[in-house]
């Protein structure tokens, strides 16, 4: 089994300080601009959202999913496959390819939640300063949403229960997106290249998700879970893919490029 | 270990800092908007999302009916902004402090030689509607005769038919120079009356019915000048008049043009969610300015054609375009028998609908107004003045 020390060691050699910096200055930034439209939104129509709410929307907006949020995941994931010249150690030491490359998977894992913990945290503290907190729906979000498009019949379930699973659609996503990166970085060897193709080829994802079966618009339990079957069936494929690539490929020892 | 600790610090201390740094500036918005004075832009659109979310809540309470689930709602509002901390330099306040003082003295003094001047010299039309400070409450209790009322005075003070003056003028003369100066209006009045009717439903503004309006538009506008481009022979004030009616249409057609843009922009945003709020938000940072703006340019062009009109006449009864913003901002100074709203009236607030308190009606006449006592006196002015004109056809015809 990959012991915990390995996905440590894993963790700890593939945390980038400078790109985290960076990452979580932009989603303040970021949070910044989308709460101030939505204080502005407020003030001008008397519209207002709980903080919950106000999180969903900014992290459900499609603009912002596609061009904001997976670039900056991308690049905070894609030196994960990369070692420096131990890389190869790494692997006689975890004794088998297999869980050398389950370990990275652990990591990518662990860095999403991370991400998707500090996204959501950050978002919903900016928001929480104006908006005030509730457990059940905003009478303004319900009608405004139900003006648009979504059925009434979606806001039986609690706020909780409603933009966690979207918040989780998000994150399979997201994930599928980085398992795919890890898959390019396996066959590139380099970081940048890794980085370029994971990224058109996780916007054109992103894209096809938002625009074509509607990702971010209907609300209801059942839409939820059948796309999250799709992006979970789509990780388990991604994953024997690498896995294949990862017992063909010669692990040389290599600097991280 | 210690390096990752290390790690670990600065991340939470960059961490720290970008939430400092976006509350401080969260914090600053919502200061903002708490200051910011609540002006009938905002009544309006409150009004009409009101009316726009009143389907929702329907459906809303039919789904639960049907299900018998009771989906739980709460109303929710802004949280006031957190307390800033007090500034420290005592000695740079005193100085602001004076230098404000100074300022204001300044101003006042330059706004009495404003008002001085403003005497001697004829009054000007501009930022007559920019001004105004107008309250949707006012207009709740009125009824559909007060507000015919109102735009039977305008229209008999200020916004003069200019076919009525032509038809009733004796003199071959003035008569030819106020036909003209009606036909001219006439080209404004077709192009603007549409939109006056597309206003009265927000909900069917889409730039599929703002497109005919511009295309429309244009083509008054063009023939507009093609028709008169010579028409400064006729007079100084003609040539004015063309001016001015070119400067309307173009101002026109400039919000309309506008008003085009924002819809294209909403129809192909992708978050739906978010059209109605962008609508209201453009309407009000882009249209309404822009329409006041139409408005002004109104005033000056209603200025030059009532000169016309009123050439031969006894003008006590015109009212100046102030005037005229003065009666739309509170029209029971020339509704007889009524008073406002007992409801009261704070510059900063909405009043809901739900809120406003039926009027109340007595007996006895409100206290009379200078603008009522003139309105009577214009009034009586203007009725004598068409008699004379009429005596004055009387007598020519049995000469």
């Amino acid at each position: 089994m990959v012991t915990a020390k390995m996905i440590r060691y894993n963790i700890s050699e593939s945390f980038n300080l400078v790109r985290w910096c960076l990452t979580i200055i932009a989603f303040a930034f970021a949070c910044v601009v989308s709460v101030a439209k939505y204080i502005q939104i407020s003030d001008m129509t008397a519209i207002t959202f709980s903080s919950l709410e106000i999180t969903y929307l900014i992290l459900n907006d499609t603009v912002s999913i596609i061009y904001i949020y997976l670039p900056l995941y991308l690049f905070l994931i894609c030196g994960i496959m990369f070692d420096d010249n131990f890389g190869s150690l790494e692997v006689i030491k975890c004794q088998s390819r297999g869980k050398w490359l389950v370990g990275k998977w652990v990591t990518l894992l662990f860095y999403t939640l991370l991400f998707f913990v500090a996204l959501f945290t950050l978002n919903f503290l900016i928001s929480d300063q104006v908006f005030p907190f509730s457990a059940s729906w905003s009478s303004d979000f319900l009608k405004v949403q139900v003006t648009m498009g979504q059925s009434a019949r979606n806001f039986i379930y609690t706020p909780f229960q409603t933009i966690g699973l979207s918040l989780g659609s998000v994150f399979s996503l997201y994930l599928a997106v980085g398992m795919l990166s890890m898959v390019f970085s396996l066959l590139t060897h380099k970081e940048a290249y890794a980085l370029f193709l994971s990224l058109i080829i996780g916007i054109l994802t992103s894209a096809v998700f938002v625009y074509v079966l509607d990702f971010t618009s209907q609300m209801s339990v059942a839409s939820f879970a059948w796309r999250n079957g799709i992006l979970f069936a789509s990780m388990v494929l991604t994953f024997i893919g690498a896995l294949w690539i990862t017992y063909k490929r010669d692990f040389n020892i290599e600097r991280k490029e | 270990m210690i390096r990752n600790l290390m790690k670990l610090g600065v991340l939470a201390a960059v961490t720290g800092f970008s939430l400092n740094f976006a509350s401080q500036t969260i914090n600053e918005m919502v200061i903002a908007v708490h200051k910011r004075e609540k002006t009938i832009a905002d009544a309006i659109i409150k009004q009409q999302v009101q009316e726009m979310l009143k389907e929702a809540e329907k459906e809303i309470e039919k789904v639960q009916e049907e299900t018998k689930i009771e989906i739980k709602q709460e109303e929710v509002a802004i949280k006031p902004p957190l307390p800033q901390k007090p500034k420290k330099d005592k000695p740079k306040e005193e100085k602001v402090e004076e230098e404000k003082v100074e300022q204001v003295e300044v101003a006042e003094v330059q706004d009495e030689m404003i008002i001085e001047e403003s005497e001697q010299t004829e009054v000007t039309v501009d930022g007559a509607a920019t001004d105004a400070n107008l309250d949707m409450t006012t207009y709740y209790a009125l009824t559909k005769e007060d507000i015919t009322y109102i735009g039977e005075y305008l229209v008999d003070h200020y916004f003069l038919f200019g076919y009525e003056y032509y038809q009733a003028e004796t003199d071959p003369v003035r008569y030819a120079r106020k036909k003209l100066a009606s036909d001219m209006e006439d080209h404004v009045i077709g192009s603007i009356g549409d939109s006056l009717t597309l206003l009265r439903d927000m909900k069917s503004l889409n730039s599929a019915t703002l497109t005919p309006l511009a295309e429309n538009a244009h083509l008054l506008a063009a023939q507009f000048k093609e028709t008169y481009k010579d028409v400064s022979s006729q007079g100084e004030e003609f040539a004015r008049i063309y001016e001015s009616v070119n400067s309307f249409m173009d101002t026109y057609l400039a919000t309309l043009n506008k008003a085009e843009e924002t819809f294209k922009m909403l129809e192909e945003t992708t978050n739906k969610a978010l059209v109605l709020p962008m609508l209201l938000k453009s309407m009000n940072q882009d249209l309404l300015p822009s329409v006041k703006d139409v408005l002004n340019e109104g005033f000056d062009l209603k200025e030059q054609t009532n000169k016309i009109y009123i050439e031969g006449l006894e003008a006590d009864f015109l009212i100046t375009p102030e005037e005229v913003m003065d009666i739309i901002e509170n029209p029971y100074s020339i509704l007889p028998n009524k008073v406002p709203p007992t409801t009261p009236n704070e510059p900063n607030t909405v009043v809901l609908e739900e809120e406003i308190q039926p009027p109340v009606t007595t007996t006895s006449k409100p206290a009379e107004s200078d603008v009522l006592k003139e309105s009577e006196v214009g009034h009586a002015t203007h009725e004598e003045a068409t008699n004379l004109q009429s005596e004055e056809t009387l007598e020519s015809e049995g000469n």
